[in-house]
């Protein structure tokens, strides 16, 4: 028992100590558990923010397939079970992965029943999912009458003894959630593609019209009927996914409990089947898996931000404890119950404060839940009150606990004539951590994007920098006092005094100016990271959609972008809209490290300086000096005889082997129109060709001479055929019946196998003919005289020889010379080639008439108010026929990105606290100041100093060390920024950006920021240093 | 009776920048079981190193330490402790730190015994007996700060007595009380002490700590110098140190006219020890007053304090550091201000220098009543006309001793050039220089404080304050500081006001105010050399 009073004893006086001396203590007590309550908000936060992001991504998956569907196939002859029995079977494994009763139906699909073919199905409950259009609902089906309501399609309905069918109304299917594609094909399929570009040329194929398709009400009831038996049948028991039905933790535990019903079911009988969204859930919660790592920043942040203020508090405690450590050692206190003593009341502080921290911040995570829409406990029980969380708060307080205890009694060692301490060690060991963690490369971008990058090591990341800079800023803070010393001597007496007295004493000082650097740092490095992500968002959207709004062929319409918005639409848009057609065609550079896929892009020259998204670290050289290099020198356009704007018919005269002759006209609005002429005889018919309504007025660019069309054996290929084929002139008849000579071949010329010889009324072409490439006689074109210029990405730009680089697109190829490189081009991925559109345009229609034409149009307004115009504008017909991309409305779905809301709020807030709490350390360390350095001004008074001069002394003592916190505090800043946008490239909504992030500072913001902490400071360095 | 303390040949230097600092050299003390011993000396003169080697919180640099046959020096961390917890109690000059504020009084009393396992049954009536016996039972619940400051003196020397130690020490254990709170707190530790045979070492300034000691022992420069056992009635015997050292105090030199060299011959059953009949250098180069200051001229009275008060706190906790003192200092003369600590001296030095304001009466300064003055009105008169050297002479480090003086002067305006003209000459004027190039910090104690007088001197002031000028130096150094201080008194004609415990400056001050006793006397004329 004695040794156990013993123990408590020390115990009891810690107890009687903390809380006779609260202010002290709670001061402490207050910051841990400011840094604590930051740790706990980070993390809860990050759980509410995937939730949310999660739940985004499950509304995002067509509705057709947000489902967990059972189903069984087959025909009910063949099974051994009853229906009856595969509906409790089913039921039962669906109980294992949602909590939902699901909805079941049969359907027979386009079956042959009593020789009709029909679609036939049955619903539980069909009221529910669908609304009539005529008629009434079907009563619950029975042999003798069964009702049904029909769906879609033409033709007679079967009806057979023991199959009485009978359409009692017409509805339509309210919900794809059922029926899923087989109801709502078209809808089910635009949806897919716009998941999968791979889809979508697929889309466009015609479907026959579909058969008939009514459903009855009952499931059970219409399955039981005899004459269906042998019919192939599928039933279904579904489940729709709603966005808070699999949270985002339980991603994987879903998955698994649907893999474990599936196996459930298939164990029974292969005929059953179990689908749900697990990929695109899983592919999900990987995502906000990365913003969940990169919030470890935050945490790790907060955590260093934790730690020196507790090295902070603690040598504010320092003198108090070590008189009362000395008066127990008088009073014969034990060396271990100096210890427990010391110990047991750093504990309380450290546990107390993250206790305390946690609670606050497991209230404000709820908050946020609960304000979000998700579920409170579950996102605590995940978060701050899991196991892990829990054992990260004590593994903090344990933590804090020992830096306390180690900052109140570490002693420094001397080492070569020079004092150092444990800090030391421990700077000297992070710097190299540091340094092996990026040499090693833990923390890479694609890594971490991956999710396989070191959390551990992002986490201590801002930490570990955070406090080697802090040491390093401790340790070099008397050698700058001296140097500031030697430089006041004789200016200013008051700073020379300052600068002295923190030179004899830097210890406090030190501690001070690093702990104001680490807050600092942390505050500036968390709003620059912020704003790195928030300008980084507005970047985004400006390189997506480079001016106001982008509009594009719709795949589900293909409607052409020409026809929509055609040249002379746009230009009634407004004065104050800038519209450019753009060319996007995708070109491969074939030669020795040569890329696939670039984006060659077609862009009238003077537009680059005004479109948005564009970065000076895209390219050396300005957006106007690129536009001059690219810039043709005459007119681009093709050159060509012009058709009257009446022209009826086009005419030519050719005689020679029958060959096929096409005339390529480029339209008024820029498509491309081919006119089939016809064949070539020895006899020289007048080959003649009607010119549709909108080719007139067109340019002709190419005549097109192929082989005649033949019957050829599959795999075979076509025998190169020597010709020679004399045309006359080309003519057009209007219609009015006047003929209109269109001139001659002068500047004409013939490629791909042919050459061509001019003559007065005409020309003669001699060559080879082959299917391979098609031979063409054409007007020159200026793409003819020299290569186009282009803009291109370095890795295009290094296929380049001579500065000339093949560029094959649409199967043919165009030399282009490479003017200029640029990093990155707004409205690209990846590699890219920019040119000018009409003289891009020129060239690759020479090559083949029709592969470029204006696919895109790039709209952009002056003015707010221009740009709500334009916006109306682009909502009504004919554009609402195209897709419409807007660049506010992307920027404003990334600003609502869960996740990036969750990031920069966290960001923003551990700024202010940050903030906060170098204010508490300014008023800590003046307080502290004007309390120990009480003798040294007494002395300087007894001396002759007058009383403003002391004033004068203690606040340029203060201003010495905020400015020292400072300005280490921006270095820190910037290093972290700068490393931590190297590193983490992933954007504010945790997805791998086409754009790097750039450090950004909001200079605005940050002004205002240490404005206002500068007036803060002032007020309490001269509210405590009033009364000296 | 056997030997409970037990110190041979004790030396403890501490390493400091520029070479170590001797604290104790060669002292050799014995007190048997039982006994209270009282140490005396001047500040800086081993004393609390003394009590920190025999409380094993230092270990000796030589020599050794025996605590009832243990080897203080040989203990291992644990056994020290053990040593302290079982063997030890201490009481503390600076009382209030001892007393943990958080703690009622009974508790503190009973805080070793709760350190030691004790009941609370046990620690509450050992705390209730022992505060019965001082009188403050009925202040057992009350907290420190609620206790007059004899009171809570009494209650630190119960706390450091209930766990009935053998050794009891005590750094100045009425440093800060009063006459009469002195004396109950002397019959407080007598009596506790004595009962339980604990044998006892009073560390103090204060001549009173002899009414309650079986021994006197004086220190000085480290080590005995002088010890009189009262209960046997015999004069103070000098200590012959191992090797026939002895120490001769100042005065025996003075009166017999020894300098430098002596004569020892035999003589009957002693040694007859006299002065060289031919003149002889003095003892340091620089320690004579020059000759001019030989004749004190005694000028007009450059300062006055009149029925001078100053309390500190208020209701139980007030205490009063000077009550009604009248003192006046002449222009050109040395008044040494003596007392026991916590009589006021420093508090004195500081209301003349107008850094702290009378509670009652008044303080002029060449007829300036500062009490007229505000804050920034006395900082302005007191940089023309005042200069104050603080115990902690306050100088920089790393700067070499002129900087320092010329910092002073750039604190009271004066220009940088004739900064550093001041700061030669005065420099110069207390011999030091040569040094005048070389940091602070590589300076002896001895110089340092002549580069804080240097520094006051400077400023040229009318009213030179120094404050414990002497302390930590040794004898030949205090002696030099001494003579320094009335050479400038003469030279300069100001008026030079010294607190001090030191006898050596008392001697050689003019003046001798005693702020005990209350009495300011004229102090015979020092013979020059």
């Amino acid at each position: 028992m004695t040794a156990l009073r013993r123990v408590g004893y020390p115990l009891r006086l810690a107890a009687a100590r903390l809380s006779r001396r609260a202010t002290t203590a709670l001061l402490a007590t207050a910051g841990v558990a400011a840094g604590a309550a930051m740790l706990a908000t980070v993390l809860a936060a990050t759980v509410v923010a995937r939730d949310e992001s999660l739940g985004r991504a499950v509304e995002e998956i067509p509705a057709a397939h947000r489902t967990v569907r059972a189903g069984w196939f087959g025909v009910a002859g063949a099974s051994a079970e009853p229906y009856a029995a595969l509906d409790r079977r089913a039921r039962s494994a669906l109980e294992g992965v949602v909590d939902e009763e699901p909805a079941s139906l049969v359907l027979f699909r386009e079956s042959t029943i009593a020789g009709e073919f029909v679609g036939l199905g049955a619903v539980d409950g069909l009221g529910e999912w669908v609304t009539l259009r005529s008629g009434r609902l079907p009563r619950t089906c029975a042999p003798g009458r069964c009702e049904v309501v029909r769906l879609r399609g033409e033709g007679r309905i079967p009806s057979v003894p023991g199959l009485r069918l009978v359409e009692v109304g017409e509805a339509t299917v309210s919900s794809p959630v059922l029926f899923g594609d087989f109801i709502a094909p078209a809808e089910s399929d635009r949806s897919r593609a716009a998941l999968s570009p791979l889809f979508r040329d697929a889309v466009v194929y015609h479907r026959p019209s579909p058969a008939p398709l009514v459903l009855a009400e009952g499931v059970e009831e219409l399955a039981a009927l005899r004459e269906l038996d042998a019919v192939y049948r599928s039933y279904s028991w579904v489940v729709p996914l709603g966005s808070d039905t699999v949270r985002a933790w339980e991603a994987d535990a879903f998955a698994g409990d649907v893999a474990r019903a599936r196996s459930g079911l298939q164990s029974g009988s292969s005929a059953f089947d179990l689908t749900a969204p697990v990929e695109e859930l899983r592919g999900a919660a990987e995502a906000t898996d990365v913003a969940g790592r990169r919030l470890l920043l935050v945490g790790g942040e907060s955590a260093a931000l934790l730690f020196a203020f507790a090295v902070l508090a603690a040598v504010g405690m320092r003198r108090d404890v070590e008189e009362a450590r000395q008066r127990l050692v008088w009073f014969g206190a034990r060396r271990w119950q100096l210890s427990l003593f010391t110990a047991s009341e750093t504990a309380v502080v450290a546990l107390v404060g993250t206790a305390a921290g946690w609670a606050v911040g497991t209230g404000i995570g709820a908050l946020v839940a609960s304000r979000a829409g998700a579920p409170a406990g579950e996102v605590l029980a995940q978060s701050t009150l899991s196991a892990g969380g829990l054992a990260v708060a004590a593994a903090l307080a344990a933590a804090l606990a020992v830096v306390l205890v180690a900052a109140l009694r570490a002693r420094p060692v001397a080492l070569g004539g020079r004092a150092f301490s444990a800090l030391d060690a421990a700077a000297v060991g992070a710097a190299a951590l540091v340094a092996l963690t990026l040499a090693r490369g833990d923390l890479d971008a694609d890594a971490l994007a991956r999710g396989s990058g070191n959390a551990a090591a992002l986490v201590l990341l801002p930490g570990l920098v955070t406090f080697v800079a802090a040491v390093a800023c401790a340790r070099l803070l008397r050698p700058a006092l001296l140097l500031l010393e030697r430089a006041t001597r004789g200016r200013s007496v008051s700073l020379r005094l300052a600068a002295l007295s923190l030179a004899r004493h830097p210890g406090h000082a030190a501690v001070a100016a690093a702990f104001l650097l680490v807050s600092v740092g942390l505050a500036v490095f968390a709003e620059s990271y912020r704003s790195t992500l928030a300008r980084g968002q507005e970047q985004q959207a400006a390189y997506a959609v480079p001016l106001d709004f982008t509009l594009r062929q719709d795949l589900t319409r293909l409607i052409p972008v020409v026809d929509a918005a055609p040249r002379e639409r746009l230009a009634k848009l407004g004065e104050d809209v800038r519209a450019e057609q753009v060319v996007r065609v995708a070109g491969n550079v074939s030669r020795a490290g040569g890329r696939t896929g670039i984006a060659v892009l077609g862009l009238d020259a003077g537009a680059l300086p005004v479109l948005g998204g564009w970065r000076e670290d895209f390219a050396a050289l300005e957006p106007a000096e690129l536009a001059a290099r690219i810039r043709p020198s005459g007119d681009p356009g093709p050159r060509g005889p012009v058709l009257p704007a009446d022209a009826a018919a086009l005419e030519l005269r050719a005689q020679g082997p029958r060959v096929v002759l096409t005339a390529s006209v480029e339209t008024p609005r820029g498509a491309y129109a081919q006119l089939a002429l016809g064949e070539a005889a020895r006899e020289g018919p007048v080959l003649r060709t009607p010119v549709p309504a909108e080719a007139r007025g067109g340019r002709i660019v190419a005549l097109t001479i192929s082989p005649r069309a033949r019957v050829q054996e599959r795999g075979g290929e076509g025998v190169p055929r020597q010709v020679e084929l004399a045309l006359g002139g080309l003519t057009a008849r209007t219609e009015s019946g006047d003929t209109v000579a269109l001139g001659g071949y002068d500047r004409w010329h013939a490629v791909n196998g042919l050459e061509a010889r001019a003559q007065a009324d005409g020309a003669v072409l001699r060559g080879t003919l082959s299917e391979q490439a098609a031979s063409r006689f054409r007007p020159r074109q200026p793409s003819d005289e020299a290569p186009v210029a282009v803009i291109a990405s370095p890795g295009v730009a290094a296929a380049a020889s001579g500065g000339e680089l093949p560029l094959r697109v649409g199967g043919e190829q165009v030399v282009v010379r490479v003017a200029a490189v640029a990093e990155r081009f707004p409205g690209t991925r990846g590699d890219f080639v920019v040119a000018d559109r009409r003289l891009l345009s020129t060239a690759l229609n020479a090559e083949r008439p029709g592969l470029a034409v204006p696919d895109e149009a790039w709209l952009g307004a002056e003015t707010p108010a221009g740009r709500d115009r334009l916006a109306a504008a682009l909502a009504e017909p004919p554009f609402d026929l195209l897709e419409v991309e807007s660049r506010a409305a992307l920027a404003s779905s990334l600003r609502h990105d869960p996740l990036a809301r969750g990031t920069l709020l966290t960001l923003l807030a551990g700024a202010l606290v940050a903030l906060g709490l170098a204010l508490v350390g300014v008023l800590l360390g003046v307080v502290s100041d004007v309390r120990d350095e009480r003798g040294e001004l007494q002395d300087l008074e007894a001396q002759g100093a007058r009383p403003a001069l002391l004033r004068r002394v203690v606040r340029l003592r203060s201003l010495v060390v905020v400015a020292a916190g400072l300005a280490g505090g921006l270095a820190t800043a910037a290093v972290l920024s700068l490393l931590v946008v190297d590193l983490v490239t992933v954007t504010a909504d945790a997805r791998a950006s086409d754009l790097p992030l750039r450090a950004e500072v909001a200079w605005p913001v940050l002004a205002a920021a240490l404005g206002a902490g500068a007036l803060g400071t002032a007020v309490l360095v001269a509210a405590a240093s009033r009364r000296l | 009776m056997t030997s409970a303390v037990d110190i041979r040949d004790l030396f403890r230097v501490y390493p400091a920048p520029g070479g170590g600092v001797v604290a104790l050299q060669g002292l050799t003390l014995d007190v048997r079981a039982g006994e209270v011993c009282v140490v005396l000396g001047p500040s800086g003169s081993g004393k609390t190193t003394l009590l920190r080697m025999l409380a094993a919180l230092d270990r000796p640099t030589a020599g050794s330490v025996h605590v009832h046959g243990r080897d203080l020096g040989r203990l291992s961390g644990r056994a020290r402790s053990r040593y302290r917890a079982e063997t030890l109690g201490y009481a503390d000059q600076h009382y209030r730190r001892a007393l943990a504020a958080e703690l009622a009084v009974q508790d503190l009393v009973a805080l070793q015994l709760g350190l030691a396992g004790a009941t609370r049954r046990e620690r509450l009536s050992r705390a209730g007996d022992l505060l019965e016996r001082v009188g403050l039972l009925d202040r057992a619940r009350a907290r420190p700060g609620e206790l007059s400051g004899g009171e809570q003196q009494r209650v630190a020397v119960c706390a450091a007595l209930a766990h009935r130690p053998r050794l009891f020490l005590a750094d100045e254990p009425t440093g800060e009380l009063d006459a009469g709170n002195a004396r109950l707190v002397y019959e407080t530790i007598a009596e506790l002490a004595r009962d339980d045979g604990t044998t006892t070492l009073i560390v103090s300034h204060d001549p009173e700590s002899a009414s309650i000691a079986d021994r006197i022992v004086r220190v000085r420069d480290g080590r005995v110098s002088e010890e009189a056992a009262l209960a046997d009635g015999q004069d103070e015997a000098i200590v012959v140190g191992r090797g026939g050292w002895v120490r001769l105090s100042e005065e025996l030199l003075r009166r017999t006219g020894i300098r430098a060299h002596a004569t020892a011959r035999l003589h009957e059953d002693g040694i007859l020890l006299a002065a060289l009949p031919s003149a002889e250098p003095t003892l340091a180069p620089e320690s004579g007053p020059p000759a001019a200051a030989a004749e004190p001229e005694r000028g007009a009275v450059v300062a006055e304090a009149r029925g001078l008060t100053r309390t500190y706190g208020t209701g139980a906790a007030a205490a009063t550091a000077l009550a009604g003192i009248d003192a006046d200092f002449p222009g050109g003369e040395l008044t040494a201000v003596t007392g026991p600590s916590g009589s006021g001296k420093t508090t004195l030095l500081h209301l003349l220098a107008g850094v702290d304001v009378a509670t009652g009466g008044e303080v002029l300064v060449l007829g300036q009543p500062l009490g007229s003055l505000d804050r920034d009105g006395r900082a302005r008169f007191r940089a023309r006309h005042v200069a104050l050297v603080s115990q902690d002479v306050g100088l920089v480090p790393f700067l070499t001793a002129a900087e320092n003086v010329e910092l002073g002067l750039a604190l009271r305006a004066v220009e940088r050039d004739e900064a550093a003209a001041r700061a030669a000459d005065a420099l110069a004027s207390v011999g030091l220089a040569g040094v005048a190039a070389r940091p602070a910090s590589e300076l002896s104690s001895g110089q340092r404080v002549r580069v804080a007088v240097a520094r006051a001197l400077a400023a040229r002031p009318r009213l030179l304050l120094a404050d414990e000028p002497t302390a930590r130096l040794d004898a030949a150094n205090a002696l030099s500081v001494a003579r320094l201080l009335l050479a400038l008194a003469r030279e300069t004609g100001a008026a030079v006001v010294c607190a001090t415990h030191d006898p050596l400056l008392v001697e050689h001050a003019d003046a001798h105010l005693d702020l005990e006793r209350r009495s300011r006397t004229i102090a015979p004329r020092i013979a020059a050399g």
